[in-house]
């Protein structure tokens, strides 16, 4: 298993070096110029046009396209991410103010997914063509269809702007910093109430499905029953046999989501004024920041081929069946 | 097959359960509470401020820095110069060399008085290579004493007194590294000179203000002040999180038309923006000033104005006004809303309904033209909606204008390269400024625009500093934009902030942005 991991690793490097030059040109290449944003109506003093030709090229954007990349690649591999065009401050500095707030974000949003579509699929499977099966497949369906950034609208006026029950946006309250840990922390769990959920039960409605799809299929197999023949409690034959082997594909789902923890809640972040790094990168676009775009854009390559890796370990703990580094056990 | 009957399902998830239970409970400590009420014991407001805590730091170039810092001068209700940290002024001739005196009675919130060194600290700070706020070598700066100083203008300078440049100081910061100008804990705790002293700040959430006691006008009427941070979001007003909202689009105001609570009040930006068409002069369509008429004619501007829920006051124009004769009023009448007139001269120009299908032919070939529009420009542009208005206008008059929404940048390469017929975008009124005249009506003209007359007088008002003189260029060009209609300008860029009906001191279009001039204002008991 070891060897596979470093091999894995080591076949990372070139395809992200593939990436990071694709991503630095194309980026580079698309219309538009950083400097814009001196002329955005936000600024009310006009800025002096040699000033804006001095920043461009302390930024290097005078330099020729390949002087630039060879630039960028050399900082990359010393883990220097460079400068935002924007806020003049380190890329690596405004990423790690805000990954906490991203993850808290998606990783509870992710343990939501897997615990309510994850069971809400076992016992729609377990009861099928039951009231609750039926209720679970058209809820988990319309809430499938419903798009995040309406339900998180609808849920604030609901919920924060007529009953005044949850916060309208951001990650704490404004006297935060008076209360005591205990308080600190409910404030934060409740804020984080809405987005959470939000985020969490759109995805935890295509599990649920994909779950009760897979199960019901793994509970048609023979091996499941002659496991009922040979006397096995119904409870162990879904939990113990049916769903280690209903939760292959899955795994590989979650596994995949990694990408997601860091840029999958971008409408979610805009609706709640939550400072992520969705909301960083979809800026950066818009502002032609190409530091930030460029950080991003890697830190999701790296995530994908992470996610992959992930996916493919835990695959040993799933199935006894697969094996890395030995042959394929019977 | 079925789960074990004897025991109800609940009990076969415990974990699960107990999970969701701590869940609940934990969260539902807040339940009730009103989280985002600040003391109710201070006059307190609370602003929804579409940044984070660096809103006062020397980039982001926005209105709070003036509840900590002073400007030299700033524009009263009335439009006209008022000293803050200067006391007066005088300048040379030729507008180049300004003396600054300073009030003696302003100090630091450390009780450091402010002196004249302190601006120009700030001064060399800013032309720093480092932190390229200014251009080095753009002025030289002589203090005289602590109260007075002058700066000398070595290249032309588009703010020579502006209302907008602020202080730091300098028994703080002069031994920081400008290299890291824009890292200094400073922008987060900061110290000014200004009516509110910083108290507190959390990451990303928000930043607390106090009334400063010691400020020379007198201590504010507002108590507290609290910068919330978030995107301009009307459900935190109307939830009763905030007070007040900064920079709200036009069109989010009708859904608080007939709202009691809150009142709405707006301003044109210091140096003005400007919606228009662009007209390529390149295109044998628009070649023609008479042709461009016509069809300015044909656009009902103050129903568009209306349309997009400006006030009724929006000044509309045909030139291009400097900020000052906008303020004083001095901007000639736009052409009017004639659609008669419009048809009339697109017939004298040979363009005629022909074969009954709406759009007008000549030689062959129908009136019909494509126009760019940049998407979400800005949060107070609404271009996309003027266009979809213009097309159906000019429908009326034969004429057919299809419409290209392109995203921004694509749209502003496409202006600046020539490349299209028509084009919606922002224009500014500065002469110098990329999007302002000498670019598109100056030599190289990315609309082909081409009079000597307008190149000779708007060179001569990039290199004068004098203001009187500027305003006497700019009426020169009256005339010739009214009869060269060069580009058609909608309506003005505007910025609209809402405030709860308690707060007073408020007024349009001087007085608009609570935060800028939180120290003039004042709370209203409510019934």
């Amino acid at each position: 298993m070891g060897w596979y991991v470093l091999k894995r690793l080591i076949q990372a490097v070139p395809l992200l070096l593939a990436v990071a030059t694709v991503t630095f040109f194309i980026v580079h290449l698309a219309p538009g110029d950083p400097m814009d944003m001196f002329l955005e109506q936000r600024y009310r003093r006009n800025i002096d046009p040699e000033v804006i030709e001095l920043i461009r090229q302390k930024y290097g954007l005078d330099q020729p396209l390949h002087i630039q990349y060879a630039k960028w690649i050399g900082n990359l591999f010393q883990g220097d991410f460079g400068e935002s065009f924007r806020y003049r401050r380190p890329v690596s500095t405004l990423i790690a103010e805000r990954i906490p707030y991203t993850l808290q974000l998606t990783v509870l949003a992710l343990l939501l997914d897997a615990l309510v579509g994850i069971a809400f699929g076992t016992f729609s499977a377990v009861k099928q063509y039951s009231a609750m099966d039926k209720t679970v497949t058209l809820g988990s369906l319309t809430i499938y269809s419903i798009p995040g950034f309406w339900l998180a609208l609808m849920l604030v006026l609901l919920f924060s702007v007529n009953l005044g029950w949850l916060p309208t946006s951001q990650t704490r309250s404004l006297d935060y910093e008076l209360l005591s840990w205990p308080g600190k922390l409910g404030d934060l769990l409740w804020h984080l109430v809405l987005p959470v959920f939000v985020l969490g039960i759109g995805s935890a409605a295509g599990t649920a499905r994909y779950m009760r799809n897979r199960l019901l299929e793994v509970l048609s197999e023979e091996y499941i029953v002659a496991a009922r023949a040979r006397g096995i409690k119904e409870r162990t034959v879904t939990l113990k046999h049916a769903m280690r082997n209903a939760l292959i594909p899955i795994v590989t789902i979650y596994g995949m989501s990694l990408p997601f923890l860091l840029g999958g809640a971008v409408l979610i972040e805009r609706v709640f004024a939550w400072p992520g790094m969705g909301l960083l990168a979809v800026e950066a676009v818009g502002g032609r920041d190409y530091p930030v775009i460029l950080a991003t854009s890697m830190m999701g390559a790296v995530l994908v081929i992470l996610g992959n890796l992930l996916a493919d370990i835990l695959y040993v703990f799933v199935d006894p069946r697969v094996s890395y580094g030995g042959a394929k056990k019977v | 097959m079925n789960l074990d009957k004897t025991k109800p399902i609940r009990t076969q998830c415990p974990t699960f359960i107990l999970a969701c239970f701590c869940f609940i409970a934990l969260a539902s400590t807040q339940c009730g509470r009103s989280s985002d009420r600040t003391s109710d014991v201070k006059p307190t407001i609370t602003v929804l401020y579409p940044s984070d805590e660096r809103v006062l730091g020397p980039y982001e170039d926005e209105t709070p820095k003036f509840l900590v810092f002073l400007p030299l001068v700033v524009l009263n209700e009335n439009g006209a110069l008022e000293g803050r940290l200067a006391k007066s002024w005088e300048h040379s001739p030729d507008y180049r060399t300004w003396t600054i005196h300073l009030r003696t009675d302003v100090r630091w919130h450390d009780g450091v008085p402010v002196t004249a060194h302190d601006v120009k600290f700030t001064l060399d700070l800013l032309s720093h290579p480092e932190v390229l706020q200014e251009s080095p070598d753009a002025y030289t700066v002589t203090v005289l004493d602590d109260s007075t100083y002058t700066i000398t203008y070595n290249k032309r300078s588009l703010n020579p007194l502006d209302t907008w440049r602020i202080y730091y100081p300098k028994h703080l910061l002069e031994d920081l590294d400008p290299g890291n100008f824009e890292s200094w804990e400073f922008w987060t705790h900061p110290v000014g000179n200004g009516p509110y002293r910083f108290v507190r700040h959390a990451p990303k959430t928000m930043m607390e203000f106090e009334a400063n006691p010691d400020y020379y006008r007198g201590k504010p009427k507002i108590d507290r002040v609290v910068l919330k941070f978030g995107g301009s979001s009307l459900t935190e007003l109307l939830s009763g999180n905030v007070d007040v909202l900064t920079y709200v689009h036009r069109m989010d105001l009708l859904r608080l038309a007939g709202d009691p609570r809150f009142r709405s009040y707006h301003a044109w930006p210091s140096h003005l923006w400007l919606n228009a068409i662009y007209w390529n002069h390149r295109h044998p369509l628009f070649r023609d000033p008479v042709i461009r008429r016509a069809l300015t004619f044909a656009i009902n501007r103050y129903e568009l104005a209306k349309v997009l829920n400006y006030p009724d006051d929006v000044p509309l124009s045909d030139v291009i006004p400097t900020p000052r004769q906008l303020r004083q009023g001095l901007v000639p009448a736009p052409l009017p809303y004639d659609p008669q007139k419009a048809q009339r001269l697109l017939d004298e120009a040979g363009w005629r309904h022909l074969d009954g299908d709406g759009v007008r032919e000549r030689a062959g070939e129908e009136f019909r033209f494509t126009a760019i529009v940049a998407s979400r420009v800005s949060l107070a542009a609404s271009l996309e909606k003027a266009a979809v208005y213009v097309q159906s206008q000019l429908r009326r008059v034969g004429v057919q204008m299809e419409i290209q929404a392109l995203e921004n940048s694509l749209a502003k390469r496409r202006l600046l390269a020539g490349e299209f017929e028509a084009a919606f975008y922002l224009f500014n009124s500065e002469a110098e400024h990329p999007f302002g005249p000498i670019r598109f009506l100056g030599e190289g003209s990315p609309i082909s625009y081409v009079n000597p007359k307008v190149i000779e007088i708007l060179n001569a008002a990039k290199s004068t500093m004098n203001p009187d003189e500027r305003d006497r260029l700019y009426r020169e060009l009256f005339p010739i934009f009214h009869a060269d209609m060069p580009l058609t300008f909608l309506f003005p860029l505007m910025e609209t902030h809402v405030a709860h009906r308690r707060i007073q001191g408020l007024s349009s279009p001087y007085r608009p942005d609570p935060v800028w001039f939180m120290e003039d204002l004042w709370l209203e008991e409510e019934d």
